[in-house]
């Protein structure tokens, strides 16, 4: 898929109000995106599997993935991959919401569990996400 | 009976390194006898066909062992990643506002991740 593509797949998610991001994260989970698939293709399949994961999320909110344990808040993972049959070295975390026309999620986190350089994404230091606010 | 990954993985190891005589050619693989000796002595055989190794034999307890420590090590990576996911939610979620999606929002985070990694590369 290329990598408009896979952006065109992730605006039919993202873009819907059922959605509920924090944008500053999701911004940085799409550059982390993009560094760990430097190739155009790679890209634009991890894009596009998001983009799925993402919708699959909202579709079945209360049991698509994994429920977290030891969290009260109804936080869920699912891992995935970029291309049906690879390795699920994608991730998504999300939580049910409450909404009164239907199902909606909040998204916290999406993209490669490790990104290239062997620094786990997951731990993007919030101390950056508050300078960006400034 | 519970299995000691590490000892696993030690005998893992030395997979490459086959002892001399730890191995059964096609045409010895009939000889019942000779073949529950061989494992015996070696647990893991090279199977052979003239010079050439066609593949490997294990005895049963060795397999065994190599199942439970595969399903092992997927309990274990399991377990760090609902820990890692737990770690980035409690870095998350503090600082998150959850906004709903509207029309053009996908643009603007595409264009704040060209900004973030234009930003990262002059920082470098």
């Amino acid at each position: 898929m290329s990598p408009a593509d896979g952006k065109k797949a992730l605006k039919q998610v993202l873009d819907r109000p059922a959605v509920r991001i924090e944008k500053i994260f999701a911004a940085r989970d799409i550059a982390t995106l993009r560094a760990t698939f430097p190739d155009d293709e790679a890209y634009g399949d991890a894009l596009g599997a998001v983009a799925l994961a993402i919708a699959q999320a909202l579709v079945n909110p209360t049991t698509a993935g994994k429920d977290l344990e030891r969290t009260l808040a109804g936080w869920r993972r699912m891992r995935f991959g970029p291309r049906a049959g690879g390795e699920s070295d994608l991730r998504l975390l999300f939580r049910p919401t409450p909404n009164q026309r239907g199902s909606a999620i909040d998204v916290i986190a999406f993209g490669p569990r490790y990104v290239p350089d062997g620094q786990a994404i997951y731990f993007s230091v919030p101390d950056r996400i508050r300078s960006f606010r400034k | 009976m519970a299995v000691d990954v590490e000892e696993v993985a030690r005998g893992l190891s030395g997979w490459g390194k086959f002892s001399i005589g730890a191995e059964i050619t096609v045409s010895e693989f009939r000889d019942e006898r000779l073949l529950h000796e061989r494992l015996a002595n070696f647990r893991c055989l090279q199977v052979k066909r003239q010079r050439e190794t066609i593949g490997v034999l294990v005895d049963t307890e060795t397999w065994l062992n190599l199942v439970a420590t595969v399903n092992q090590l997927l309990a274990d990576r399991d377990r760090l990643d609902d820990q890692l996911a737990l770690d980035l939610i409690a870095l998350r979620e503090p600082h998150a506002t959850f906004e709903p999606g509207y029309p053009g929002l996908t643009d603007e985070l595409f264009a704040a991740a060209e900004e973030q990694a234009a930003r990262e590369t002059r920082q470098r």
